[in-house]
């Protein structure tokens, strides 16, 4: 709980910093809606030229892509400190942060808040809501719970991914470009369910960072592809965020023998 | 003692490119800490000079539980910093003068309030502090403005504020003064003076400006590729390498000759002089006896070398 | 007029960027990957039905081309410098020398893209022609389908340094580069194939993309190297290319000295 009230202390904070700056902030709010408008038009324009994407109609890709763009957002938004970590060890915040007496994964998290992505949440949402009512799909509460838990299992995969390749800038410092293959392109190749990628790309992204289990498995299950125990997959995020903040501990013990 | 260290040393890996290679890359081991003991006893103010990538930011980082040393033992209040950090940051205050722990865009306040759930001051304590720092560092106006329109010197009084909403006990200040106008100055001098004699607040600062270590610190360790070349007074680092003074004269009647004994005359016109003489030498009394006999003597006063100058030769001869 | 001049800041420039070696490796892994995950996803989307307007070696082609040449067409590319210039005021120095400023920031754009390309090009357009099919770079649909595509393709990086440049001098009107450029990079993107192959377009927004600049800095060189746009049509729209590298060179000229006058006029 009184986690829970520092966080949202920052938040406030963030908030507050972020409405000094209304005119940036109202722009920042249109430019985060543009680029997933534009990936979705791309996406409904490709299935007016070829009808069906193997056995996946429109609106279910649709819920599959809501999925993933709702997840996106909320973890930039919650965790813009760990995607945009490099940035805080090259300018020494990071210093700063150890000499506060709080868990470090946490304090990253106060650190940053990024509000301008309401928008783009607000966006996923309203394209979930359509494509769940058009996917062809007889809503139960236990389904209705399956897609809960895809949303929030895919910010979680989403964070744990960023907090694992944070620890990465701790020896690096500079912070990979290599490393947005798997969490820009883990985006994009997630808008599609994965069975449409070659068999080892659907097992690396559904065991390794596990994409999957935030839309694919569960969503076999929503429309009657696969049994109900597949809509318990998203759980699975919850240890691979463990392995992940691992890594960052890891990461961590290196920073503080490197500098 | 309040703060040991042992045999501490620190180095980094360094990576570089080799030129024509991709990929292959050459690791190399800097030594940032060769072996630095000392000891500082609780209610000091120690001032921690040395060049630029000496190690002093290195040992404060080891100190407040940022680094692990590679070697030796640093102990602190009776704790092994990085090893219990939350612990150890509760007792003690950091300001990194080149960095901010102010939100920029909020009002200063906002961000002491922040620090305070951060650190999980009581209420009540919290207020009494909050009262008593901005009072002596005259904050009033100040706690309402957003960090970012602070003045450098305005900021910087918000930062030492901020280290010590949680009264630690002790206080690391890794440059407080740097780029400080005057007046600012002398208000983070008499505060820090003010702390520790009030509260007994162990104070640990590193600085380039020797003023600051004249004014506040009676102990001064000089550090130097990564090692701890003196530890001591300042006064003693003064007699040893001040080397000669100056001395200005006023005078009515009689004349000076072109030459004087023990002393050199570096400027000198009617009714006044400048010598320069080494006090190792020729003591002054012996240089006024010697000049009372030839003008009468209106004024004089004797300069110290500047401190600056002083240091530069201490550096030189330490190879710095 | 001074050619020199030019030729001295863009040799400068790709000196400058041909240094970032890490960088570039980075680009060439983000590309590989980028494509392999389109050609998959295209793959699927032939394997529902494979009567479309392109085949799917074309698409194939088309797919490596671009992240080949990524560099030269990427619209969100920018000169943080340029950015930085306009804000601090720093710009009124520049207007101190006598060369026009236009074209020694066009050559500084121009190399930026370049230098960027001739890094990560050799490495993607080589491994893409070894692999094997369909997922392999066929060859150019023939001699002159290849001359016509390296033409275009050098004309399309004049006409996106052209288009980078009205979009550069929009900061001085936004004062805020990445908010100026985010906007209508995001426009651009679209309208000239990088996020839907032109071909896939709804007729109505085809004809969208043939009336605006866009298309004809990445959709035709890259379909012309394949044979989805005949050698005809190629060698007409080599006209099109070089009336817009004119009218936009000549709009951002006229832009440009506009808002130089007026940060005069403010700095007194």
């Amino acid at each position: 709980m009184q986690v829970l009230r520092l966080y949202f202390r920052h938040v406030a904070i963030h908030v507050r910093a972020a409405m000094e700056y209304r005119a940036s902030f109202a722009l920042m709010l249109v430019i985060q809606v543009l680029t997933p408008l534009s990936a979705l038009a791309g996406v409904y324009f490709l299935f007016q030229n070829f009808g069906a994407l193997q056995d996946w109609t429109l609106p279910q890709i649709l819920l599959c892509f809501a999925v993933t763009y709702l997840s996106f957002a909320l973890a930039e938004c919650f965790g813009r400190g760990f995607d945009t970590f490099s940035r805080l060890i090259r300018q020494g915040s990071f210093d700063r942060l150890m000499v506060q007496p709080r868990n470090l994964i946490l304090l990253t998290f106060c650190s940053d808040f990024a509000l301008n992505r309401v928008s783009k949440i607000g966006l996923a949402l309203c394209l979930l809501v359509y494509a769940a009512l058009h996917a062809g799909i007889r809503w139960t509460a236990y389904k209705l719970l399956v897609l809960v838990l895809m949303a929030l299992s895919g910010t979680l995969v989403f964070l744990g991914v960023w907090i694992a390749f944070a620890a990465l800038c701790f020896v690096t410092i500079e912070g990979l470009e290599v490393v947005n293959i798997f969490t820009d392109g883990g985006r994009e190749l997630s808008s599609y369910p994965l069975d449409i990628y070659l068999k080892p790309v659907c097992r690396f992204f559904t065991l390794v960072i596990p994409f999957g289990v935030m839309n694919y498995l569960p969503l076999r299950f929503l429309v009657g592809k696969a049994p109900a125990i597949y809509g318990l997959s998203p759980l699975y995020a919850l240890p691979f965020l463990a392995a992940c903040v691992g890594v960052f501990y890891l990461g961590v013990r290196h920073y503080r023998s490197a500098g | 003692m309040l703060i040991t260290l042992e045999n501490i040393g620190k180095d980094y890996v360094v990576h570089r490119k080799l030129p024509g290679h991709v990929l292959k890359r050459e690791r190399t081991l800097v030594r940032a800490l060769g072996e630095v003991s000392f000891s500082i006893d609780r209610g000091e103010i120690v001032g921690y000079i040395g060049p630029n990538g000496a190690g002093k930011s290195t040992t404060i980082k080891i100190m407040s539980g940022i680094l692990t040393p590679d070697r030796g033992l640093c102990r602190v209040d009776g704790r092994i910093p990085h090893k219990v950090r939350k612990e150890h940051v509760r007792h003690i205050g950091v300001v990194f003068g080149q960095r901010s722990s102010l939100w920029w865009d909020v009002p200063v306040i906002d961000s002491f309030n922040l620090l305070r759930d951060i650190y999980g001051v009581d209420k009540e304590r919290y207020g009494r502090t909050l009262r008593r720092l901005s009072e002596m560092l005259d904050l009033g106006p100040l706690l309402r403005t957003p960090a970012r329109q602070l003045s450098l010197g305005q900021r910087m009084r918000c930062e030492v504020a901020a280290a010590l909403l949680h009264e630690p006990d002790i206080l690391f200040l890794d440059e407080p003064t740097i780029g400080l106008d005057a007046v600012s100055k002398l208000a983070v001098r008499d505060f820090i003076l003010e702390i520790n004699r009030e509260r007994g607040v162990t104070v640990l600062l590193t600085t380039h400006d020797m003023h600051d270590i004249e004014a506040l610190a009676k102990r001064v360790m000089l550090l130097g590729k990564g090692a701890l070349l003196y530890d001591g007074s300042l006064e003693a680092i003064r007699e040893r390498y001040a080397g000669e003074k100056q001395l200005s004269l006023r005078y009515a009647r009689g004349r000076l000759p072109d030459r004087l004994e023990g002393a050199q005359i570096v400027q000198a016109d009617i009714g006044h002089a400048t010598l320069r003489f080494d006090p190792s030498k020729t003591s002054a009394q012996r240089l006024f006896a010697q000049l009372s006999q030839l003008v009468e003597l209106r004024d004089v006063s004797i300069q110290e070398a500047p401190l600056e100058t002083v240091m530069a030769t201490l550096y030189k001869e330490m190879g710095l | 007029m001074r050619p020199r001049v030019w030729w001295a800041v863009f040799a400068l420039r790709c000196k400058n960027a041909l240094q970032y070696r890490t960088a570039a490796w980075a680009g060439v892994c983000t590309q590989f990957a980028w494509g392999f995950m389109l050609i998959m996803l295209y793959q699927a989307f032939y394997r529902s039905n494979a009567q479309q307007s392109m085949q799917f070696s074309q698409l194939v082609s088309y797919v490596w081309l671009h992240q080949a040449f990524f560099a030269i067409v990427n619209t969100y590319a920018r000169d943080g410098e340029i950015g930085e210039m306009v804000i601090s005021g720093q710009v009124a120095y520049e207007l101190c020398r006598p060369q026009d400023l236009y074209f020694i920031w066009y050559a500084r754009l121009l190399a930026q893209r370049f230098a960027a390309a001739l890094l990560r090009f050799p490495p993607v357009v080589l491994v893409a022609l070894l692999l094997p099919q369909p997922y392999g770079l066929l060859p150019p649909a023939s001699p002159w389908h290849l001359l016509l595509f390296l033409l275009t393709l050098a004309l399309a990086c004049l006409l996106i340094t052209a288009i980078s440049m009205i979009m550069h001098t929009l900061v001085f009107k936004l004062m805020n580069l990445l908010s100026a450029m985010a906007v209508l990079s995001v426009f651009a993107e679209f309208l000239s194939g990088d996020i839907l192959p032109v071909p896939f377009m709804p007729p109505w927004l085809r004809a969208v993309s043939y009336c605006l600049p866009f298309r004809y800095c990445a959709d035709l060189p890259f379909r012309v190297y394949s044979g989805s746009i005949g050698l005809q049509e190629a060698a007409l729209s080599v006209g099109v290319q070089l009336f817009w590298i004119l009218l936009l060179g000549l709009l951002g000229h006229a832009f440009l000295s506009k808002q130089l006058k007026n940060v005069v006029v403010q700095g007194g």
